[in-house]
């Protein structure tokens, strides 16, 4: 029989070891799953590559796909720092998009000063309460936040599909359901063909780095995913840090929401998120919530999805191959994780 | 008229009560499965693959449900063996089930089963008890694997209410310290419950390919593995309320079908979620059925940490 020891702290390797080795492996699983899919693994790593690297073009696309995940990922992580499981990022997103967009189609005429600082309040404050919701229901009335942020998503799309095929059509566009593009003065301004938002992106990370480690709320959220009863006994009103986290962590998907639509596809529809609030979770979890952490990470899933789109037209491999990808990924590491802490050893017999 | 409907509803209940048994067979031994909708998806894609090549409907639901086994082996061997986290775990087993199923089933879009496999799934009646009026049809005039599913509630509920193993496996779900210092392997009741878990839970997969539309389409679960994962809350890990609770979510989904609604069909789509909420509101004030939650449920076991 084998049996699963806690390693003397001496005999540990530094943990980015094991990421390494989980990283290898992924590749290894990776490889074998191109192969599956009658592709040569090696070619579609190159292709891969090329996709990111190939021109300025193609690097100027991861940014743009970095920005929503960075941005989300910050305040998911302020989330599950404090063991609050939102995974409603997709949700709140449409949310701060929908909010924001109701700015944009009414109110395009006023000066691009005044109504993008409005569209991103407008969307913090559209994410922000549609992240409060859950955790209102989970502090009152203790449902669980996994299940109703999940649900909030569907029904966010939901109304986000209502609009765009019913009051929101634009009706000059010849009876096809789409909603009107923003006027010049709703979008976010571009420098070299990259808009803002990855600046907002950076001056967040930093934001959220100096918050982590400085701030009082920051050192609270800690304590609250340590142990709420020590938490509570320390006399922290886990109710109104709660509350605030989650108000923030919806806000930044809502952000996000205004960022994408303002800045890369100048209108809202059913399409706004591209799934970036499900894979900003995964960010922020190989990052271990840590807010410089998720720039990087953020990056690679990135040129990941760059990549993902560059081979299904290339090499004709679905998109959704990407996110097996993405997912074997997540796999190794989730398991790599074990061997930072334990071992396994045969037992002997007594 | 109201029979048909019956009918309707009966259908579009048994992929989320497979779903909902699949989920309570894990969580029984304290293993929160978020990966449901995965677990479902990857079901229906190889229940249709199987039958699309060997025109088989035996080995379709047999390949299903080892599919769903060999997806949650992943689960597994990283929340049990590894302790990895479970909510983080079970959403990437959905990730990659429908990045999978997705990948797979891309060459095959709105493509039909095969004419014979579908015709295994014809309903088929039960004699003296279909002719129940009202709800004889809709119980006993249906296909195989609704029969089946009905077969697994009864089963289910057997098992881990009138039988010894079904003791242990409160006992492992509640506490599994207190458990394995009576001798009961708690990594072997967890593992083998969250392996017959996915077989269940692939079913509900299988159902929707083989019988709701005998076909392939993109994301064919729809969320419905995600409205499972609540189901069991509002079932209170009981595979009899599974089955009500099943039935009425399948009935608000078949009502716009059958009665002329007054509101945009794009709030009727909202329904479910919404309320699946409020269910979950009403469950929570209902103290009662919180008491009936496995008390480990989501947490890792460290055996030699006792």
């Amino acid at each position: 029989m084998y049996k699963i020891v806690k390693k003397e702290t001496a005999a540990k390797k530094p943990s980015y070891y094991y990421n390494l080795l989980g990283l290898v492996l992924a590749l290894v699983f990776t490889a074998l799953f191109i192969l599956s899919l009658s592709h040569h693994p090696f070619e579609v790593f190159g292709a891969m590559v090329e996709g990111v690297f190939g021109s300025s073009y193609r690097m100027k696309s991861v940014l743009r796909y970095a920005v929503p995940l960075i941005v989300i990922g910050i305040g998911i992580s302020a989330a599950f720092k404090m063991k609050f499981w939102n995974i409603g990022a997709e949700g709140q997103m449409m949310m701060g998009g929908i909010f924001s967009a109701y700015l944009a189609l009414n109110f395009g005429h006023w000066p691009a000063l005044l109504l993008l600082p409005l569209m991103m309040l407008a969307a913090l404050l559209g994410g922000g309460l549609y992240g409060l919701f859950p955790a209102m229901l989970k502090k009152r009335f203790g449902l669980n936040e996994v299940i109703v942020t999940l649900m909030l998503n569907y029904i966010a799309l939901e109304l986000l599909t209502y609009l765009q095929f019913g009051p929101w059509k634009d009706p000059n566009s010849l009876g096809f359901p789409k909603i009107a593009n923003f006027s010049a003065n709703a979008l976010l301004p571009r420098w070299s063909g990259v808009h803002i938002g990855i600046f907002i992106a950076l001056l967040l990370v930093v934001v959220a780095y100096l918050y982590h480690k400085h701030s009082k709320i920051g050192y609270e959220v800690s304590v609250i995913g340590d142990s709420e009863e020590t938490a509570n006994y320390a006399g922290i009103n886990t109710r109104k840090v709660m509350y605030k986290v989650m108000f923030v962590s919806g806000g930044l998907a809502g952000l996000a929401g205004m960022i994408q639509a303002s800045g890369d596809i100048k209108t809202i529809s059913v399409h706004l998120t591209m799934g970036a609030g499900f894979t900003a979770i995964i960010v922020a979890w190989l990052a271990a919530l840590k807010p410089q952490w998720i720039l990087v990470v953020a990056l690679l899933f990135a040129m990941l999805t760059q990549a993902g789109y560059y081979i299904q037209t290339a090499m004709q491999i679905p998109a959704s191959a990407t996110q097996v990808i993405q997912s074997i990924i997540l796999f190794c590491m989730l398991g790599s994780d074990f061997f930072k802490e334990y071992k396994i050893v045969k037992e002997q017999k007594q | 008229m109201i029979e048909k409907f019956l009918i309707a509803v009966v259908v579009a209940a048994m992929p989320l009560l497979y779903g909902v048994l699949g989920a309570i067979t894990g969580e029984k031994v304290g293993q929160l499965n978020l990966g449901i909708e995965g677990i479902m998806l990857v079901g229906a894609v190889t229940s249709f693959l199987t039958a699309h090549y060997t025109e088989s409907a035996f080995w379709a639901v047999i390949m299903a449900m080892a599919s769903g086994v060999l997806i949650n082996l992943i689960y597994a061997v990283l929340t049990i063996l590894f302790r990895a986290n479970q909510t983080v775990t079970g959403l990437v087993i959905t990730i990659f089930g429908v990045g999978l199923a997705n990948t797979l089933g891309k060459p095959f879009t709105g493509m039909a089963i095969p004419a014979n496999v579908a015709a295994a799934f014809e309903p088929i009646a039960i004699p003296y008890l279909s002719d129940i009026p009202w709800i004889g049809a809709a119980l006993f005039h249906q296909d195989l694997l609704t029969y089946l599913a009905f077969a697994t509630v009864l089963v289910l509920y057997v098992y881990f209410n009138k039988t010894h193993m079904g003791l242990n496996i409160t006992a492992v779900g509640d506490d599994p310290m207190v458990a394995s210092s009576v001798a009961i392997n708690v990594l072997r009741y967890k593992f083998v419950h969250v392996l017959i878990s996915g077989a269940i839970t692939a079913l509900g997969g299988a159902f929707l390919t083989l019988v709701f539309i005998d076909g392939w389409q993109e994301n064919v679960t729809a969320g419905q593995g995600w409205i499972a994962v609540a189901l069991v809350i509002f079932a209170g890990w009981q595979p009899i309320r599974a089955l009500f609770g099943a039935l009425f979510f399948g009935g608000l989904s078949m009502m716009e079908y059958y009665f002329k609604l007054e509101i945009s069909t794009y709030f009727v789509n909202m329904l479910p979620y919404a309320f699946t909420i409020l269910i979950l509101l009403l469950a929570s004030l209902r103290k009662s059925s919180q008491s009936f939650a496995p008390k480990s449920l989501g947490l890792p076991f460290f055996r030699e940490s006792r």
